[in-house]
């Protein structure tokens, strides 16, 4: 066990293709390793634990199935983000039965629901700030969780964000902008009522 | 919108973001095993069944076609001749 933790990843991807069938060792040293991250970003996309284990077990099925076709162009962690957004924003997309694209721009001051105090119910409550994180983002529409997501906790190039949501450049950056804006609104109301700031 | 121009310091509490990690569940690893066991022994039994199933097929469909050839070449035969 030891002799895989050693390993970079790149030896362990040769190695898990070249195992024999049955010996996944050398691949679940991988899922190890990039198991936080993919089950953090499932987590937050998804809005669901549930539903982010499902697809964070589906994401390395796929990585493991693929293996043969990773070229190793990239790093073996970036090629599992890109086949984790892929397989989570399809079951987003499938889940709403909805595109990211027929959005409202400016839906956010027409659906007066999306301005309501989400965590009404927990003010009280002393919140870390990784769990107000989390409430927040939660409480984010599809439209703005997700490029936030796929932007500022993955990393991904805004080109990359408009082709894997199906939007325009343009549209992609706007929508950042925007959900960058509203997370940092709610945050702050959340964070003002705990202190007990009118 | 220039890429720079958004990108400008985001501040807390959006880098926070960057930051983010969820321990992931401990059944994690596995459901992935045994996800993949799952799917190489069903590959495995298609790989056996494959050619059995298809060599049944093909066999009922040329008995199929037997029935109805035998079936013609007897009409043909009781056809009454003028």
């Amino acid at each position: 066990m030891t002799r895989f933790a050693d390993m970079p990843d790149e030896a362990l991807v040769t190695m898990a293709r070249e195992s024999p069938e049955g010996d996944l060792r050398a691949f679940e040293e991988l899922v190890r390793r990039h198991q936080t991250p993919v089950s953090t970003n499932c987590r937050y996309l998804s809005r669901s634990e549930t539903d982010a284990e499902d697809l964070a077990q589906e994401v390395f099925m796929k990585a493991y199935f693929g293996l043969a076709s990773f070229e190793g162009r990239s790093p073996f962690g970036a090629w599992v983000k890109r086949i984790k957004v892929n397989h989570c924003l399809n079951f987003i997309r499938k889940k709403k039965g909805q595109s990211f694209v027929d959005v409202d721009e400016d839906y956010m001051e027409s659906e007066p629901a999306l301005q309501v105090n989400p965590v009404a119910d927990r003010l009280l409550e002393q919140m870390t700030q990784r769990e107000r994180i989390r409430e927040v983002l939660d409480s984010l529409p599809d439209t703005l969780r997700v490029p936030l997501i796929l932007r500022d906790h993955d990393g991904l190039a805004y080109e990359e964000i408009a082709e894997q949501m199906k939007i325009g450049l343009s549209a992609t950056k706007m929508r950042i902008k925007r959900a960058r804006e509203e997370f940092r609104a709610r945050y702050t109301q959340l964070e003002q009522a705990q202190d007990g700031i009118p | 919108m220039n890429e720079d121009e958004i990108d400008i310091d985001p501040g807390e509490p959006i880098a926070e973001l960057a930051d983010l990690a969820e321990p992931a569940p401990q059944s994690l690893l596995g459901r992935v095993r045994a996800g993949i066991d799952r799917k190489v022994f069903g590959s495995q039994l298609l790989d056996l069944t494959g050619p059995v199933l298809g060599h049944t097929l093909m066999e009922f469909l040329s008995m199929i076609f037997e029935f109805f050839s035998s079936g013609k070449a007897e009409n043909d035969q009781e056809e009454p001749r003028e």
